[in-house]
């Protein structure tokens, strides 16, 4: 499904990652995790193509096309999402309407017809209902006033809608109280399927109790310098960080 | 203030013809110590020449230099078809048309509210001594030079009274509809006084339309909010690209009275609104927000002075423009907290979006503090597209150029929210849709 050879990528002239590498196959789950700083948005930003960021070299190949040379939108529309850590606030364009608009994007992109606000309510109703969203989310502005929790829900929201095929989760456990991540994880297990991928992007062992990882990577200073299986987070969170990357580098 | 005088030839022939239509017989009419009043500011004033602190954004030469033929309408016929599509949904049976600046009682149709508005020719409004004392008033201080022309040229206008204690459920709307013509460039002075009672509640809608090519329609809105009294005021400014637009509203709001006052801008040639207001009664408040997207060399430009003359008065503005390709928006606003107003509360935002490096926008909130128990704020912004919500949106597969046009509806939306029945709303957003093609 996904894969990252040798990425070299820079910001404003500062190389944040220095040859990441990873491979991601079908219906896999992996998590990178890594201490602040390691690169971790950088990637995820990287694989939903932000326009600052300078790729340096490397190559990453998504249901095998060059994902380099695709725009975001057209990425997304190739079934790539990235779930912000900090999704941004749009006041006066509606969550509903935004929704709509992206999923009727992906539908033209599809060679199929476009969908009436009706029509598509009925899908809308379907997929809160499955994170357990009040109805008042739909008519305010995108993320405008929302609580962080409900930020998160918000982005699980627009996944579930878009159905995509492999999902980028930028610390979607951020900001979330016990109870709050338990929907979100429940809402984002409910949506994988055998041919879905997912990478989990984190700090904390506590998000893959919920969503359990095939695979575990860890992300320092700008390279994947130890995978491994689930284990490895449980590792990291009695280890910490720093005595697993030195180990690694050793 | 800058001083001038009417001496340019043009000027000159305008003087001239005032005087020529008193001579004719034209002028022999009510209100006519209203004209001479305003002909006379219009001869101490002159238009803006140089630099003019009234102007210093809207250059007016092009329209003081072209001379306008007034049009001169007695009929109703001919004007049904043109006004079809202006009168908003739910205002059917409360519509208000002026045609040129004539009142049309044949167009209008007020039955759905004639037992709390009543509607009469300006001219016998203003045998109401009350009346006709601050028309002569108002003309005789008038400071801006193209609402001196209104006075001293208008022929008709029509007085919207709200009765006392009348609770309005469907909005008044008052379209105000003009007649262009390339050969003879023609000229209307359509004036409306809005008396809104004590206590009362009501909407008011003031639509600005024209057909058949360009024109200049020069006008004036009077506005009483009387104690207590509850007024959405809005405007919806949809006159063609080639037109002219100069209007002055002035609008005195007494103790307790609430105004809101909204406005959706399509442009033109040269759209300026210069809104005078004062806060004339304890506890008086006064919303202000406006909205213009505006494409190609269109212009809009807002002049406001907003004077607090009572205790506890507030007052809030928020402007947001879009300027694309070579259009210029321009807001420039000062509140005028008295001596006596202590405890006022005053707010300005003027937000901008600057969408080609051809377009212009240019914001003023000053503030003139003459009282120490206050609390104003202002602020500016511009900027372009925010790139995060840009590429917030295309990470969901929303194509650039659609995520662009659906945020700056957003922008806007902050203001055409405000407006205040959803058919004008969606009117608003509807000029923005048509204007979002031309955006570039």
């Amino acid at each position: 499904m996904l894969e990252i050879k040798d990425l070299w990528v820079a910001l404003n002239g500062t190389q944040i990652l220095k040859g990441v590498s990873l491979t991601v196959g079908r219906g896999e789950i992996h998590s990178v995790m890594g201490p602040n700083g390691s690169g971790k948005s950088t990637l995820s930003r990287a694989l939903a193509g932000h326009p600052s960021l300078e790729i340096i070299s490397g190559s990453i190949l998504f249901d095998g096309k060059n994902l380099l040379e695709m725009a975001a939108e057209e990425r997304a529309r190739a079934g790539l999402f990235l779930a912000y850590q900090y999704p941004v606030e749009i006041p006066g364009l509606g969550n509903s309407e935004f929704l709509r608009m992206a999923y009727n994007a992906k539908r033209v992109a599809e060679g199929k017809e476009e969908l009436d606000a009706m029509e598509f309510e009925d899908i809308l109703d379907e997929k809160m209902g499955l994170l357990g969203m009040d109805s008042k989310f739909r008519e305010r502005g995108v993320n405008e006033g929302f609580s962080g929790g409900e930020k998160k829900k918000n982005e699980i929201l627009q996944m579930a809608v878009l159905d995509p095929k492999l999902a980028i989760l930028d610390e979607i456990d951020s900001g979330l109280d016990i109870d709050a991540l338990k929907v979100v994880a429940e809402g984002v297990n409910s949506l994988m399927t055998k041919d879905k991928s997912l990478i989990l992007i984190t700090h904390y062992q506590r998000l893959l109790d919920y969503i359990r990882p095939d695979y575990v990577h860890v992300l320092s200073d700008g390279r994947i310098v130890k995978s491994g299986g689930p284990e490895l987070a449980h590792s990291l969170e009695a280890e910490g960080y720093d005595a697993i990357s030195a180990g690694a580098v050793r | 203030m800058t001083t001038q005088t009417a001496d340019t030839p043009r000027e000159v022939e305008i003087i001239q013809g005032f005087i020529g239509s008193l001579v004719s017989g034209i002028g022999k009419e009510p209100l006519l110590s209203v004209k001479e009043e305003s002909i006379r500011r219009f001869g101490e004033l002159g238009f803006p020449k140089r630099k003019h602190e009234m102007f210093t954004y809207a250059d007016t030469r092009e329209l003081a230099e072209t001379p306008f033929s007034a049009r001169r309408v007695l009929s109703a016929a001919g004007f049904a078809e043109p006004l079809t599509g202006h009168i908003l949904a739910g205002c059917e049976r409360s519509v208000i048309v002026l045609v040129d600046g004539y009142y049309s009682p044949t167009l209008s149709n007020i039955a759905g509210v004639s037992d709390h508005v009543v509607v009469t020719a300006l001219g016998v409004a203003a045998q109401n001594g009350r009346i006709l004392a601050m028309l002569e008033k108002s003309a005789a201080v008038e400071t801006d030079v193209f609402a001196a022309l209104n006075g001293a040229f208008f022929r008709d206008g029509a007085m919207i009274r709200i009765k006392t204690g009348a609770k309005l459920s469907t909005p008044v709307q008052v379209v105000l509809l003009s007649s262009g013509s390339k050969d003879p460039q023609v000229v209307s002075y359509p004036r409306i006084l809005v008396d809104a009672g004590e206590s009362s509640e009501a909407n008011v809608i003031v639509t600005y339309a024209g057909f058949g090519g360009p024109y200049f329609v020069n006008a004036r809105e009077d506005v009483i909010v009387g104690d207590g009294a509850s007024l959405g005021y809005c405007v919806i400014q949809a006159d063609g690209p080639e037109s002219w637009n100069m209007t002055k509203l002035a609008v005195d709001v007494g103790a307790n009275g609430r105004f809101n006052h909204t406005m959706a801008f399509n442009g033109g040639k040269l759209a300026r609104r210069n809104i005078e207001a004062r806060l004339k009664g304890e506890g008086a408040k006064i919303e202000i927000s406006g909205a213009s997207a505006l494409a190609g060399k269109e212009q809009t430009h807002i002049y406001a002075r907003v004077y607090h003359d009572a205790r506890g008065c507030e007052s809030s503005q928020l402007f947001r423009n879009v300027v694309a390709g070579d259009s210029k928006a321009s807001v420039d606003t000062t509140v005028i907290v008295g001596y006596g107003a202590s405890g006022s509360v005053s707010r300005q935002l003027v937000n901008a979006l600057v969408l080609s490096n051809g377009a212009r926008a240019d914001a003023k909130p000053n503030l003139m503090i003459y009282n120490d128990d206050v609390k104003c704020s202002h602020g500016a912004t511009a900027g372009g597209v925010n790139e995060d919500q840009l590429f917030y949106m295309t990470t969901r597969g929303v194509p650039r150029a659609d995520a662009e046009k659906a945020l700056v509806a957003a922008f806007l939306r902050s203001v055409t929210s405000l407006l205040p029945t959803p058919a004008s709303a969606e009117t608003a957003e509807e000029l923005i849709v048509r204007k979002m093609e031309r955006l570039k």
